[in-house]
């Protein structure tokens, strides 16, 4: 499913004191089965415009279009946001707050069963993504209050994967997680990705943008202002929005300025460094 | 919450904004006296309606409220409009001498003057309300809890924890906007699940709500454990004697009102007690109206 944003403007509490500009004009297209990154400092937009995927909110003007469904400011037009929040399903920061159910694994079905799933197929689908995301079936009885906030964090997950979505949405889903959660989660995402599912990521965690995302938009007060493979945005230009960059490429920087310059091009992820600076010894 | 309802606390510059919380809820219940005064001619009390009315739109004009939002406030209170119409109406009251609005059997009539006693109770109650709101539109609710815990600070004397009780009303206010962030947060990743809050029946509708209610409950003993906790590591203590951020501080502002309420509502008691059954109309114009 191919998304198509077209000059997409937002506006909150419009026609009151506390009007603010969250978008200000933002085009992108994304195609299928891409693995897409939205990074800019807090406040920039990024949130509000994730929110826009799934008719969450809807434009102040400008066009959203998720395969068939289009999204406009004309709110009659706007019928099918229900099917189209099945074909898109959004994942919030710190998901596990919206856990509400006795058990896991009726939480995880409360998704499929409001898109109109049997019981029975609900639970089945429920089962499905709570082993995909790692919990096996010693969790599906348990309360989700009970368990750690990792997990917590992938119930949450499995809740949307469970809708079987073709278009995944995360906000910051690694953020208070540690390392070895992040990396769960982000492999996680990585396989939903080879499952020919389009992921689409907000996250502040450069280092992951940079090993996961096939491409990069950077967002600064309610505007796209560059894109590319992260390579060519943290790498070639000078990066807008008080972003860091990720470490390998901060790590390349740190070594020219002491005289040591590597072909900072053919570098992608820390093997590449490594095989670099091994050659410059051997040298 | 994308519209500003009338009521909500804005933040502006005017005269009324800047008045002391104290006053402003002292002149509320003086105002208010004023406005529940009776007059026995009903063309009298009548026609002061109509002069509140114009005092409350200065006043809304003043403090900046919108008159819009005014309007849409008192729509709808059209139930309750209603149902005092109905009260006063066919509950039968024997000192009723008006005029006969319709007469159903030979000991059971209604009369005109249940239609009026209902209006005059209406208008009287949107008065107070617009009031009311014109207080909470135009005060910060910090200031609003720091003048009541000013009101009450005489209780202390019969052990009463006034601080305690401000400080609770406080953090109260404080956690409003947070918690409808919250909920607004919570319902959006629920209606990412495919909750439709607006729509289906009464079951599905029952289990939307929860769904939003048990997270919303969650988060919020989570908060509050945290804040004590954070409270406590910073030393807090209900019992000891503390030291002010913000000061409430009478002015000039103040001086000015008060004379002008004061004036104000005593000569509209003075005339309510000492003349309850003057007509205005025939004060004025010499002309005896009434039915």
């Amino acid at each position: 499913m191919p998304i198509d944003v077209k000059d997409l403007h937002y506006i909150y509490f419009k026609k009151t004191p506390f009007h603010a500009d969250a978008l200000n004009g933002v085009n992108f297209h994304i195609d299928n089965n891409k693995f897409v990154a939205f990074i800019g400092a807090t406040g920039s937009g990024k949130s509000t415009i994730i929110q826009h995927l799934n008719g969450l909110l809807i434009p102040t003007s400008g066009e959203v279009k998720v395969d068939d469904f289009i999204l406009t400011s004309n709110k009659r037009k706007n019928k099918s946001i229900s099917k189209l929040r099945k074909h898109v399903g959004v994942v919030f920061q710190f998901p596990e707050y919206q856990l509400f159910e006795e058990t896991v694994e009726d939480d995880v079905a409360f998704g499929p069963k409001n898109f109109k799933v049997g019981k029975e197929e609900a639970l089945l689908k429920a089962h499905q993504a709570l082993l995909s995301v790692g919990l096996d079936e010693s969790y599906f009885k348990r309360s989700p209050f009970e368990l750690s906030g990792g997990e917590k964090r992938r119930v949450a997950i499995a809740g949307i994967l469970a809708i079987e979505p073709d278009i995944l949405v995360l906000d910051e889903p690694t953020a208070g997680l540690d390392s070895r959660g992040c990396e769960y989660i982000m492999s996680l995402l990585k396989k939903m990705h080879d499952d020919n599912k389009t992921i689409i990521l907000v996250s502040h965690d450069m280092d992951l943008v940079n090993k996961y995302c096939d491409y990069v938009y950077v967002v600064d007060e309610g505007k796209i202002v560059n894109q590319g493979s992260p390579k060519d945005v943290f790498v070639s230009q000078d990066l807008k929005g008080d972003l860091e960059i990720p470490k390998i490429y901060y790590f390349c920087r740190l070594l020219k300025e002491k005289g040591i310059d590597l072909d900072i091009n053919s570098i992608n992820n820390l093997d590449d460094l490594m095989n670099q600076i091994i050659e410059r010894i051997k040298k | 919450m994308n519209s500003i309802s009338f009521g909500r606390y804005v933040n502006y510059d005017s005269f009324v904004h800047k008045l002391d919380a104290r006053s402003k809820i002292l002149f509320l219940i003086c105002l208010m006296i004023m406005i529940f005064m009776p007059f026995s001619v009903w063309s009298t009390s009548l026609i002061f309606s109509l002069i509140y009315f114009v005092l409350l739109i200065v006043l809304m004009i003043m403090s900046h409220c919108s008159f819009l939002s005014f309007l849409k406030g008192i729509l709808s209170m059209w139930f309750l409009f209603l149902f005092l119409i109905i009260i006063f109406i066919f509950v039968p009251n024997p000192n009723m001498s008006s005029v006969l609005l319709y007469q159903f059997s030979d000991n059971y009539a209604i009369y005109w003057d249940g239609v009026y006693q209902a209006g005059y109770i209406f208008l009287r109650l949107i008065l107070m309300m617009s009031l009311t709101l014109i207080l909470t539109a135009t005060t910060k609710p910090l200031d609003l809890t720091y003048a009541l815990e000013w009101y009450m600070t005489p209780l202390k004397i019969i052990n009463f924890p006034v601080h305690t009780i401000a400080m609770m009303i406080s953090i109260a206010l404080r956690f409003i906007p947070t918690f409808l962030d919250e909920a607004q947060r919570i319902m959006k990743a629920q209606a990412s699940r495919g909750v439709d809050f607006s729509r289906g029946g009464l079951f599905k509708k029952m289990k939307a709500v929860i769904s939003l209610i048990i997270p919303l409950f969650i988060s919020a003993f989570e908060k509050s454990q945290q804040l004590s906790d954070a409270m406590e590591a910073r030393g807090y203590d209900p019992n000891s004697k503390r030291s002010k951020y913000r000061k409430l501080k009478f002015h000039l502002k103040d001086l000015f009102s008060a004379i002008f309420v004061f004036t104000l509502v005593g000569f509209i008691m003075y005339l309510s007690i000492a003349h309850g059954n003057i007509d205005v109309i025939d004060f004025v114009f010499g002309v005896k109206v009434g039915f």
